[in-house]
Order: C-alpha cells, then structure tokens, then sequence
C-alpha cells in the first residue's frame, strides 16, 4: 500500500488494494465531483491514475473527464451540499513520534515554533498532553539549544530542541557548535518540506532543503532525515543512544511534514516498533598503560594531576580525591567542569602555571587542549611559543577526546602528544588507576607522600589568603567591584542549596569560583565550549530549569555583551516561571574584544585612545533592569554603589525563591 | 583556556618583578604639582585604555580572556614602571614614545601613587567570615 498526497492535501490511497471503504468512496466522489464540475487537478488525476495507478496532483494537460465514480453517485451529490475532502484524520504520523519521544526520557523540548514541524508541535501539546516533554517557548533557536546544552550540564541527561527547517538551523547552529566542542549531548529535531509537490509557495519552499543538516554536519555527531516513520523511531533511538555515547555531542534527526501530517493508517501502526534505547557503557583504558602511568605516578617528586573535561557524574570528584590523596598531589580543576573540592587542600588550581613548569610527571584527565597546558604562546608579533614544561617531564593523557575530531572546525586544539596517551573515559577508568597505583606505592613512598601533603596544605591556605587580600583591593569602589559583588550573593545564598549556572569562564563568575567552596557536582556548570558569545543567558536559564525540578537556586552571574545576543530567553523563564537569579556584570562594552583593539592600536603606534570605538555598549547605557521588566521579570537597577547590594539581593531572592526570575543589573568594573 | 594560561603566566612575571622592585610608599604631603600631574595622569588612565585591563583604580583584574595585574596603589619603581610601559614583558600592549611620552607616563604614575590603600582583607568581615 502506498500513500500519496492529492489535491488539497488529501491522501489518497494508491496501489493494488481497491477494496472501497466509506471514506475512499467519499474520496472518489469529492474529486469526480470536482471534475465534472471545474475540470480541474482532478480530471487529470483520475486520467493519471487509470495510465499507471499513482495519483499525480498535479495536471499535465487538460484530458476528458475520467470519473471513477458510479454516475448515479454522482447525481446524488447534486442533490445535496457538495462534500469536500476529508478535513480532518485521526491518527496523524506526528503522534507516533510523540509516543516514540516518550520512550527516551525526554522532559523538555525547548522551541521557536516553525510551521515545519507544527503538526509534531500540535501532537505534543494535545496528544502528549503537553508533558514529557514539556513544550517550552523560545524566542531564538539560538535560547533553544543552549538552554538544552545548560540543561544537561545540571540534569546529566538530554533535553531536545526543536528548530524550523533551515531559518531555524541557521539561527541554532552557533549553539549548536558550543554544544559539540564542549562535549554535550543535545537531540535538535528540525522540520523540512521534502516532496516540492507539496510544498506551499512561497514561504515553505525558502523553508525546505536537499539536505537540513548539512550546515551544521560539522559540529553534530551524527544526524538523518528518516522518511517513514519505522525510520523515524529508529533513527531517534538511535541518535540519543549515540548523543550520549563517549565522547557526548549533538545529533540532529529532520522530520519531513509530510510523514508528520499524513494520517497513519491502522494496518500500518500495528507493524511499527519503537526499539528499546540502551546506553553505550563508558570506555574504560588499557590495562597495562594504566599500571605504566601509575608507576610513574608513584616514582613522581613534583606530580600534578590536571582534570579538565573529566567529571561526568557525582563519582567523579570522590574518585579523583582518592587517587590525588594516594600519592598526595596536587590537583589542578581548570573549571571546564566540577572537577575537585576547591577546599581541599590539594586542590592547586591556582598555581597552575608554577606546579606544570616544575612538575616532572603529568596526568591530564580528559584533556581538551593538552598542547595548550604545557605550553606559552605570547601575544605578540610572531606569536613565538615556548614548551612550559621540562624535556623530562612525563605526561599521560586520559581521555576520549581522540575519539570524535572532524577536519574543519579547528576545536581539537594544537597537536601534542603525551608520552603515554591512554584512550578511555577517565571517570570509568579511575577505580581501576586507583587500584594500579595502590599496588605500585611502597611504604617508603607514603612516607615522601605525607610530607609533600604538609607542604601542600599550606600553600593551599596562602592561597586562600593571597585571594582575599586580592578581593578586599576593590572592596569599596564605585563601579562595583566584581570580587563584592561575588560576597555580597555569598552572603544571602551560603546557607542554601546553590548551583552557578550560565557562562563560567569570563569575568563575571571568576570571583565566585575563586571565593566560594565549589565543592558539589552542581556548584558550577563548567565551560561553553567553544567560546561562542551568546551561550551565558541561555544556559542559565536551562540550568535553572534543571536545578528547578530539584529543588535547588539558580545563580547567574551575566556579562552584559553576552545578554544582548538573545535576551528574549528572559521571557521565556518568565513564561515557564523558571527561577534564577541573574546579576549582571555590567561593564557596557565587548571588554575583551575593547582590549583586543588596545593591543592591536599600540602595536600599530596610533591613536590608542579609540578602542572604544565598536567595543562600547555606550550612549545610550543599556538598562538591563527596564529590559527584564519589560519581559516579565523582576528587576532593580543600575546599581552603583556597592552599599547598595545586599538588599536589592535580598529582595531579588526573595522572588527567585517563589519561583520566578529575578535580575539585578550592577555597573561594574571592567574586569 | 589558552588565554588564561597566557594571562597567568604573564601575572607571575609581572608579580615576580613587583615584588623584588617595589617602590617606597608614596608622600602623602604631595606638592600642588603633583596633584595637578595626578589629575592629568588619571585622564589619561581613563582614555588610554589603562582602565580596561587594570581597572578603574588600577587595582587588576581576572578572568578567562585578558585581564593586567594590581598596579596600585603599591607602584613598582618610576623607571621599572617606566621600562615596562615602554618593552612589556609579555600581555601587556607596548606604549611607545609616538603615542604616550615620558612626562605622559609621570602624570599615570603620579595619579597611581595618589590612590588611597584600600581596606586591608581583615576588615572586612564579609571576607573574613567565608
């Protein structure tokens, strides 16, 4: 049996079968009728059909009326009003793919809406029920992907957003490249028009494409375009199986509206079949080099374990703390995600420059850029670059990162090699590290182990104090420090459940990480991956979604240049009553990029007073609190004294806790 | 992640140097001229990009992408001062004589040793209690 779309979008029921039931007489009768009286689509059709048995909807040339239909038929809808096709179906293509998402544990599909998937929109909302997934409205595709990317980094498991087919993907596709380079699983569903006979002009046929993934097949995992709905359910099962396969990364599964929106015949559905989803175990590393690292790790003087993209789950920080406290070395978190206890005295994360030049082994968990960590690059004409690191020193690399690396985006980092470069997911190979160095450690080494904790220890406490002195410099100033901002929050938020959502490796958040204890899975929700201005809000907000469902607050320390990219995302928690604190880091203007532009005017001798100029948000200010206001959102602002703070923090938590957003907006200092 | 290596590895330089060359306190009975070169040399702070790696009150910065050290209020010597604006060690931008003289660079000076020594950490007792 084949199915294929006639005239007004009927489907007509083609092929060997020609048992008539109620409906296909009614068919036949609409379009005789049409032919006898207009002379139009269907006159040909039926004209087609009787040449090779397929409805054509559209005409070729003009042909004598071929009725299919018996004439006293056809005198009887004389007498009454003329029927017309069938207007409605029963059981559309869109809702077995509601019931095949139910089966991946999908809680929230995050979306612009876009007429290429409205009719899988409509069946989640109705025959879904509008839950699991929740449909959640986005203003930009952009918000959609990396409020999923923000959402897995807290919930650790996927959340799917859908995009219109090719205006959407273009929108999505920046986010999507933070997704991939930062190793996290996202499932985008993306509508597309396939058949150019059933396209509506003008608008579906800009909206349709040969090929939707193709611009963003760079930076996805893996993606299809499946064209029947057996297709459909194992292509998704597949694509999540394979988003959260090791190494993580986005997949992208097009669904053509026409197997959204055409009826699915009963015969048909009793032979779907939705496989089960199995999730891949971690790879775990080779034996014999794991005894080879670890006996290295023991024989060490000057060890350091460097933990970048390493913790995956809450095993990971108790894991890499049994194994630092074997050997006592020192740990350094880069912060790409919840590695290490900053309390705990071996966490060294800030002399991390000093311990990689003096080390003579090194362990780099999950390294993203190893070349990056053992060496310098300087900034200046020539870019010349320096090893960091001894010519003894050994290096062991742990990791999966070898494992996805495409040609053309360049997010693999310089080439280096480690001495030892194990393949294997370092959480799931740690039990058995910790086993190999337990094994390869004398007494006489504990011994030396004991004595490098005492030094450890205190270095770990002037740290500490050398972090403090360094906040207390800008305690009182106007622009608001950063550093006070940072404690002001503390202050009001230390006794609760907390998690630092959005963007984490800029400014705004740098204080909190050097002076709160992030010590949970949660505290912090790591790198964006690729750099890609624009990810902060929206990852707040699919954080907050996350932390939400558990009962946790959401805390967003956001830049002001990254705000703009797509604050409708505001809205959105708003709409979806997501609670989140979020303070602004007001610095009005592209700090970085102004500092780019000093570089490059006192490298070229000239006018070094401009840089301002392209990098300012200045003339008119922005005012972050009006904009959040204006979208539903509680907010005080600018602030300028940072005496100032503690209530206006006081009064934003108070509607965060709710259950809303809430926005402080701080004039701060540049940096 | 690069760039904050880059940026660490230029702070302990930079660090390194202020703490083996740093100067005497300044005079707090400045002279009328003195105060007149400070004013002049915040000016400049403020329109020649000093601010945006140092901060308004040159009191540094951090962060993943760029940020300079503390450059006040203790100040390293007048001529380390002076040669480090002058050949930089590593991040920070060279300001030649074309755009920045030498009189130029003794108003910032004298404006970065006008600023008044902030709280010391102990004071503070939002520090103190975390």
């Amino acid at each position: 049996m084949r199915w294929r779309r006639g005239s007004g979008g009927v489907p007509l029921k083609t092929g060997p079968s020609r048992r008539v039931s109620r409906r296909g007489f009614l068919e036949r009768t609409v379009f005789a009728g049409a032919a006898l009286g207009l002379g139009g689509p269907a006159e040909t059709l039926a004209q087609d059909k009787a040449v090779d048995g397929v409805a054509h909807s559209q005409p070729s040339h003009p042909k004598a009326p071929a009725s299919a239909v018996p004439a006293p038929d056809l005198a009887a809808e004389r007498e009454v009003p003329p029927a017309v096709p069938p207007l409605t179906i029963n059981r559309p293509g869109s809702d077995f793919m509601v019931d095949v998402l139910k089966t991946l544990d999908i809680d929230y599909v995050a979306a612009n809406p876009g007429s290429t998937f409205r009719g899988l929109q409509e069946s989640l909302i109705n025959y879904g029920r509008n839950a699991r997934p929740e449909f959640l409205t986005c203003c930009h595709e952009e918000s959609s992907v990396a409020m999923a990317h923000g959402y897995f980094k807290i919930a650790g498991k996927p959340m799917a957003a859908m995009v219109h087919g090719t205006v959407g993907v273009q929108h999505a596709s920046m986010a999507i490249y933070n997704a991939y380079a930062d190793r996290i699983p996202v499932l985008i569903i993306s509508g597309n028009a396939l058949d150019a006979n059933t396209r509506r002009v003008p608008v579906e046929w800009d909206h349709s494409v040969q090929d939707n993934a193709a611009i963003v097949r760079d930076y996805t995992k893996w993606d299809d375009t499946p064209v029947s709905l057996q297709h459909f359910a194992e292509s998704m099962v597949r694509a999540v199986r394979l988003a959260t396969a090791l190494p993580s990364a986005p997949v992208m599964i097009t669904v053509d509206m026409d197997l959204q929106e055409n009826e699915l015949p009963r015969a048909e559905e009793s032979l779907l079949r939705i496989p089960k989803l199995v999730y891949d175990t971690p790879p775990q590393g080779e034996e014999g080099a794991l005894k080879e690292a670890a006996k290295w790790l023991v024989a060490s003087e000057r060890p350091v374990i460097i933990a970048d993209r390493y913790a995956r789950t809450e095993q990971a920080i108790p894991l890499l703390a049994e194994l630092a406290e074997l050997v006592q070395a020192p740990v350094i978190d880069t912060g790409n995600r919840v590695n290490f206890l900053s309390s705990h005295p071996l966490n060294q994360s800030a002399r991390r420059a000093e311990l990689i030049a003096t080390a003579d082994f090194i362990l780099a968990l999950e390294p993203v850029d190893l070349w990056g960590m053992t060496h310098r690059i300087r900034d200046v004409i020539g870019k010349p670059w320096t090893s960091i690191v001894g010519a003894q020193t050994k290096i062991v690399s742990l990791g999966t990162g070898e494992l996805l690396i495409k040609a053309n985006y360049q997010d693999f980092q310089r080439y280096s090699s480690a001495d030892i470069a194990i393949t294997g997911d370092p959480e799931a190979t740690m039990p058995a590290l910790i086993d190999a160095v337990r094994r390869a450690a004398s007494t006489g080494r504990k011994r030396k182990f004991e004595e490098r904790r005492q030094k450890l220890e205190r270095d770990h406490q002037d740290m500490a104090t050398r972090t403090r002195e360094a906040a207390a410099v800008g305690w009182t100033l106007s622009p608001v420090h950063p550093a006070r901002v940072a404690m002001e929050v503390w202050e009001q938020v230390k006794h609760k459940d907390w998690s630092v959502v959005g963007s984490q490796v800029s400014s705004p958040s740098a204080w909190a990480h050097r002076l709160w204890p992030m010590d949970k899975p949660y505290s912090h929700t790591g790198g964006d991956g690729a750099s890609g201005v624009g990810y902060g809000l929206p990852s707040a907000v699919g954080s907050a979604l996350a932390n939400r469902d558990r009962g946790r607050l959401s805390i967003n320390f956001q830049s002001d240049g990254d705000f703009m990219y797509a604050p409708g995302v505001l809205w959105t928690a708003a709409h979806h009553r997501i609670p989140l604190l979020t303070v602004m880091f007001n610095n009005r203007g592209y700090h970085q990029e102004l500092m780019h532009l000093q570089v490059m005017a006192n490298r070229h001798n000239r006018d070094i007073d401009r840089a301002g100029i392209g990098t300012s948000l200045l003339d008119p200010n922005l005012d972050f609190a009006k904009i959040a206001r204006g979208m539903g959102v509680y907010a005080e602002g600018p602030i300028t004294d940072p005496d100032d703070l503690r209530e206006a923090i006081q009064r934003a938590l108070a509607v965060v806790e709710r259950g809303a957003p809430a926005l402080i907006d701080v004039i701060s200092q540049p940096r | 992640m690069l760039t904050r290596h880059r940026h660490l590895c230029s702070l302990v330089l930079i660090l390194s140097v202020s703490a083996t060359l740093r100067a005497e306190q300044p005079n707090h009975a400045e002279t009328a001229s003195t105060a007149s070169s400070a004013d002049a040399g915040k000016r400049l702070f403020n329109s020649i990009g000093c601010w945006a790696c140092h901060g308004f009150n040159g009191q540094g910065g951090i962060g993943g992408g760029m940020a300079g050290p503390q450059i006040a209020p203790d100040v390293l010597p007048r001529d380390t001062f002076l040669h480090i604006l002058r050949r930089p060690l590593d991040h920070m931008p060279p300001y030649g004589e074309k755009v920045l003289t030498d009189s130029q660079i003794d108003d910032i000076y004298a404006y970065l040793r006008s600023l008044p020594a902030p709280l010391p950490a102990k004071d503070i007792p939002l520090l103190m209690k975390h």
